[in-house]
């Protein structure tokens, strides 16, 4: 029998190897700190086992082939990116990359096998009746990430799911972090109040807007509902909805769910929250279409690039692609 | 007769135990409104420096205002944030210090966050009367390790809400019933953050050792939520998920009956926090936190007389008393880091096991906890503190400098700072040495 040590030793600077880890990450280019600049907070790191990782600053591959599951943070763009680029010795048959269901029409062919799909569950979901104490409404707001036409109809939606007397009823605090809108197409200037004036009109005029560290110093969002207005052009698993998620908050009830999905594993990563791992029944969905390869390709490409002037600071991203991209799938009615 | 103006925050502390400290310190001096002693309040902005310039510029013009209209004997702070050094610097603007009334600061286990804050002022405060009042011998310790002369230096600890936390064998009884908790169970209870240098997952490896040698049925509960703070000074930056992870990882590695003997409530308020101190049989918390200057969760445990067991690290020493059951489990630094004698865990779990501790001997612990820690005998104490003659404050010494440089010299989660990496030897060692009492229980 093993006998034991009536003293032992602490040392948190073991917990450090994480912290390295994430910080001093050899993929940290400029592009990606650029990117997470104009993103945070969403775009943050956060940690869980199974490796949530952003590609949109460019995937070094080598990185990538360090483990074997990576859950992709991403949204259609940089995945679109991914999918078209990355090589084809990513795919050594053991190799998972976790991609979020709403993307499932993005994988090409050769990928379907190294390809699992996520969602983020809380352990509360609200609407039907079901009404919080307090909702966190936020998101990403400008005109080049998230259009108006998708912030109208993210706000109807969510008025839809309560009566009028459930949204007086609850504490709403809104936060929209603004950056200067430069990150993938315009340079212009922005007014921001079209946004405010847009969640006053459908839901109520007495709003709370509290800075981002009053937000996250608070340990307790339990009765709250979450609601992020996101397209999920860049990034779809924000850092943003971890953290209240992690700390109880829940999310509005979802509606027409595909059933292509078949659930073949759920992790817990929070005390209140799982990511729940499925299948995609590539055989019986539409099949794959490769965006490039589309009749009206050429025309996009021309209205794109004659509308898109050359820029220095951002040029990886600002190329007609993302535009091009995000445009075909809307054209299509799949996002 | 004595007039406090009392400089307060307009809304609550972020911190969880602020939120209940403030709030009670506040009422210990409201009660001192009397015959002797006028007490008037000024709320200033929590968010003051941090928004609105010309926002903060009239909290202070009114604040000196307020001072020339009131005409104080002292100037009480008694909120950690807006930090009382930005307050004075802006004040000093319009009142130059010297002309100020003497200070009262109520100085919180965020010393060493504001370290560089302190070393600043501390040629200004200089030869102005000042009372630096302290939550526990260790934090005395610590801020007379960084000051010129022994003086200014009083020890107040914070008190205990009677109202909220008390010993109630009715709510027990409910409680445990309501949790499925059999009579013959014990369960060992900690409320806190779930945090790095909190120590839960020691705590968990520990119950799990009691777990399989108790005769008893045993249960952990574990109160408080996860929080990603890490030990930042060192160089140690979490990010949100890396605890639950870690301690999902510790309790996945237990056998499945251990691991199904422990529960996370999460967040919990203050009337469930009573409820489940009241309903467990002991308290432990191994925390070694670098701001542990008092304890609120441990207070509040020991105010319903609950069998306690704390490191002896920073003002969980303080509470260590025959009037009540509170043990102490030795810590020492070595080179290696913080060495915890944990079999002091398994040692106070027998002694409980062989005590028959009854519903009497917990509702005396508790009322011989509150008859010291309740707001009513703080007021009192407090009462004493301010009758005391001020002293003139003789400034920090050379270490503190050194130290604010070096804490934040830190490198956002990049490289360790081994200054300040727990040792034998070295700054942190020299600090956080007031930390560890060497009483033995």
């Amino acid at each position: 029998m093993k006998i034991k040590e009536p003293n032992e030793i602490i040392q948190w600077s073991y917990d450090f190897i994480q912290s390295f880890y994430l910080n001093n990450s050899e993929t940290q280019t400029d592009t990606e700190r650029m990117y997470a600049h104009y993103l945070a907070p969403f775009a943050e790191k956060y940690y869980s086992p199974l490796n949530p990782f952003l590609i949109f600053g460019g995937a070094d591959i080598s990185h990538l082939m360090k483990k074997d599951v990576w859950l992709l943070r991403d949204g259609l763009i940089p995945l679109s990116f991914f999918f078209k680029d990355a090589p084809l010795d990513l795919m050594d048959g053991q190799r998972k990359f976790l991609v979020h269901k709403d993307f499932w029409f993005l994988i090409p062919p050769e990928w379907q096998k190294s390809v699992l799909f996520y969602d983020m569950i809380p352990s509360t979901f609200f609407g039907n009746g079901i009404v919080p104490e307090k909702m966190v409404l936020t998101g990403i707001a400008n005109d080049t990430l998230a259009d108006i036409d998708e912030f109208v109809q993210a706000i109807t939606d969510l008025a839809a799911a309560f009566t009028e007397k459930e949204i007086k009823s609850m504490q709403i605090i809104a936060y929209f972090p603004n950056k200067r809108a430069d990150l993938w197409g315009k340079w212009q200037d922005e007014n921001i109040f079209k946004y405010a004036k847009l969640i006053f009109k459908n839901l109520k005029l007495d709003i709370e807007f509290p800075e981002w560290d009053i937000l996250q110093s608070s340990m307790d969002y339990q009765n709250t509902l979450y609601y992020e207005i996101n397209s999920g052009a860049i990034v779809k698993d924000t850092s943003v909805q971890q953290m209240f998620l992690s700390r109880g908050a829940g999310l509005l009830k979802k509606k027409n769910e595909t059933t292509s999905f078949k659930m073949i594993k759920k992790h817990q990563i929070s005390l209140y929250h799982n990511v729940e791992i499925y299948e995609f029944d590539f055989k019986n969905s539409l099949p794959y279409e490769n965006p490039l390869k589309d009749d009206l390709m050429p025309y996009f490409k021309k209205i794109i690039e004659k509308g898109t002037a050359p820029r220095v600071l951002s040029e990886g991203w600002e190329k007609w692609y993302g535009t091009y991209i995000k445009k075909y799938y809307k054209a299509r009615k799949i996002i | 007769m004595k007039r406090l103006l009392v400089i307060r925050s307009n809304k609550e502390s972020s911190w969880g135990s602020c939120k209940v400290i403030s709030p009670n310190l506040q009422e210990c001096y409201r009660r001192l409104k009397g015959s002797t002693c006028d007490v008037r309040f000024f709320e200033i902005d929590k968010d003051f420096l941090r928004e609105d310039a010309l926002r903060d510029d009239i909290f202070i013009i009114s604040l000196a205002s307020e001072i020339k209209d009131f005409d104080p004997t002292e100037l009480v702070f008694v909120d950690h944030v807006p930090h009382v050094v930005d307050l004075l610097n802006f004040l000093s603007i319009y009142i130059p210090i010297k002309d100020m009334p003497p200070f009262v600061f109520h100085v919180y286990g965020d010393f060493t966050f504001y370290s560089q804050s302190w070393s600043n002022i501390s040629e200004s405060l200089k030869g102005h009367s000042v009372k630096f009042i302290v939550a526990s011998e260790a934090q005395e310790k610590m801020i007379k390790s960084f000051s010129n002369k022994d003086t200014c230096v009083e020890r107040f600890l914070f008190p205990v809400d009677e109202t909220e936390y008390y010993y109630d064998h009715d709510e027990r009884v409910s409680t445990r019933q309501e949790a499925g908790v059999k009579d013959y169970e014990v369960v060992i209870l900690y409320a806190g953050r779930i945090s790095l240098q909190k120590n839960v997952e020691k705590l968990i490896k520990e119950y799990s050792e009691i777990f399989s040698t108790s005769t008893f049925p045993t249960k952990l509960w574990i109160v408080g939520a996860f929080d990603d703070f890490g030990a930042p000074f060192q160089g140690v930056l979490n990010h949100e998920g890396y605890m639950f992870s870690k301690i999902d990882q510790v309790i996945n590695s237990l056998p499945e009956n251990v691991a199904a003997s422990i529960k996370f409530w999460g967040h919990q308020p203050k009337q469930v926090i009573r409820e489940l101190n009241n309903a467990s049989d002991m308290f432990m918390s191994l925390s070694l936190y670098h701001d542990e200057d008092f304890g609120m969760s441990p207070a509040e445990a020991l105010a319903c007389g609950v069998p306690t067991l704390l490191t002896d690290w920073g003002g969980y020493s303080s509470f260590v008393s025959k009037r009540w059951f509170c043990n102490l489990l030795p810590i020492k630094l070595t080179p290696f880091g913080h060495e915890l004698m944990v079999s002091r865990v398994l040692d106070f779990y027998n002694l409980y096991s062989l005590s028959y501790i009854n519903k009497i001997d917990r509702k005396r612990w508790s009322d011989e906890f509150l008859k010291e820690f309740s707001i009513s005998a703080g007021t009192e104490k407090l009462k004493k503190i301010i009758e005391k003659d001020f002293e003139k404050f003789q400034g920090f010494n050379w270490s503190l400098e050194h130290f604010a440089r070096v804490y934040w010299s830190v490198s956002h989660g990049k490289e360790i700072n081994v200054h300040l990496t727990p040792s034998d030897d070295n700054i942190y060692f020299h600090v956080y040495k007031n930390y560890i009492s060497g009483k033995e229980t």
